[in-house]
């Protein structure tokens, strides 16, 4: 077995290209999934190559119509970023504990693919694009279209997570909720993102994003786009429908963290909360 | 593969160890600093924290190779400091410390908060020490003692 760790992109991209890899970020989950017993090393069985430090994945960068992150900056930087969008750092100051943040990151986080990943809730909420890259090509490629299963994406072996590009976006209001049972270092129960752009009481944007509700982070833009146009008091009346189309579409499970009935229930009354705010 | 190496403790080293170790354990086991504790051993409780270029990790969760070219302080280096004795008798003072297990991540915690906002809030506190477990004290005698530190030992930080 082999550990690598490189000290450039281009290094690292020559390395993954050569077959199957564990690419290691900070570490916050591969070392608790595959611990072993005190004092031994993890139980990787694949070459290793340690990517946490390289230099060319850590920056934060405005473009044209957006901002990219480099795949390692730490979530504890972009917590502390004023380019960084407000609805993402609400949602990072609820990401694990200081600790965990100064070595967790986006490309972490996203290839990692928890259903209830709280990243990845506001990701999908301000249609995040993964930018993928190998020695061969660089796809930038949506979120969902990234993450398809628990632990399961379409990076292939040859690829890592260059960059993560939020493009631009203003909302009137937006929110943050996560029910765990601590403040901290909990994994959620439910994880909510809301955001909406209203214009003369109108709905210009309505974006709506569920964690651990689904098999991956859950957001439907056809219950999203019906809504667009539409008077804010009209969406407001539609709201417990709207909660059971919602609960129509989800499938939580019962795990050690909560039970379906639970997640159900939770992601009416924050669903509910959210659009009735628009009031 | 290189061998890693790092400065530990204001000292450079070189490690011959595997990289997918736990720094916990090279800490611990290869160079007998026992400061940093096992408490839960997956990220949750803090009694293995260290500083890693003056911030707060949890050296449990951390493979060696990621600290390949970094700065770790442990607890062991930290106490021979002026930052150290005050946040020592604020600890003290305040009955910050009762079993002990915890108090070695905790005073970790407490020089990483410090070390960004020499002042904080009760709320900066809470987030800054809410990686780590205590089950003596009830957590309000560490944020007095936090609060006592930040003003006993105001322009060190």
């Amino acid at each position: 077995m082999r550990h690598i760790i490189p000290e450039t992109l281009e290094e690292a991209l020559h390395v993954i290209a050569q077959g199957p890899t564990i690419k290691l970020a900070g570490g916050t989950d591969i070392m608790v999934k595959h611990r072993a017993s005190q004092g031994l090393a993890a139980k990787l069985r694949q070459d290793v190559v340690y990517l946490l430090n390289v230099p060319d994945l850590h920056y934060i960068r405005k473009e044209d119509n957006g901002l990219r992150i480099g795949g390692m900056v730490p979530i504890e930087t972009l917590l502390h970023h004023d380019d960084v969008p407000k609805i993402l750092r609400d949602t990072l100051l609820d990401f694990a504990s200081p600790g965990l943040r100064y070595v967790a990151t986006l490309a972490g986080n996203i290839a990692n693919a928890s259903p209830a990943g709280d990243a990845l809730v506001t990701l999908y909420a301000l249609d995040a694009l993964v930018r993928l890259k190998s020695l061969e090509r660089t796809r930038d490629v949506p979120i969902e279209a990234v993450i398809v299963g628990p632990s399961q994406t379409t990076i292939q072996d040859d690829e890592l997570i260059e960059s993560v590009f939020l493009p631009d976006a203003s909302f009137t209001h937006t929110e943050w909720r996560k029910v765990g049972t601590r403040r901290a270092d909990a994994i959620s129960k439910v994880a909510f993102t809301g955001c909406v752009t209203l214009d003369n009481d109108i709905v210009q944007d309505i974006r709506l994003a569920f964690g651990a509700v689904f098999k991956t982070v859950y957001r439907n833009r056809s219950l999203e786009k019906a809504l667009i146009g539409q008077h804010r008091h009209d969406v407001v009346k539609q709201s417990d429908a709207l909660c059971e189309k919602y609960l129509e579409n989800i499938a939580p499970i019962d795990d050690q963290r909560s039970n379906a009935s639970y997640r159900n229930t939770v992601t009416k009354n924050l669903l509910k909360a959210f659009i009735e705010k628009l009031s | 593969m290189k061998a890693i190496e790092f400065t530990l403790n204001d000292e450079l080293v070189t490690v011959d160890l595997q990289p997918h170790m736990r720094l916990l354990d090279v800490l611990r086991e290869h160079f007998l600093l026992t400061g940093p504790k096992e408490g839960c051993g997956e990220g949750e409780c803090g009694a293995c924290a260290v500083l890693l270029d003056g911030h707060i990790v949890n050296s449990c969760l951390l493979p060696l190779a990621n600290v390949h070219k970094r700065h770790v302080t442990t607890i062991e280096h930290f106490s021979r400091s002026k930052r150290y004795q005050v946040i020592e008798e604020a600890m003290i003072y305040e009955g910050g410390v009762q079993c002990g297990i915890c108090t070695p991540g905790m005073v970790i915690a407490i020089e990483s908060l410090l070390n960004k906002d020499p002042n904080p809030s009760d709320a900066a506190i809470r987030i800054g020490l809410s990686g780590n477990l205590c089950r003596c004290t009830g957590y309000n005698m560490i944020v007095k003692a936090v609060k006592r530190a930040a003003s006993k030992g105001e322009g060190l930080w």
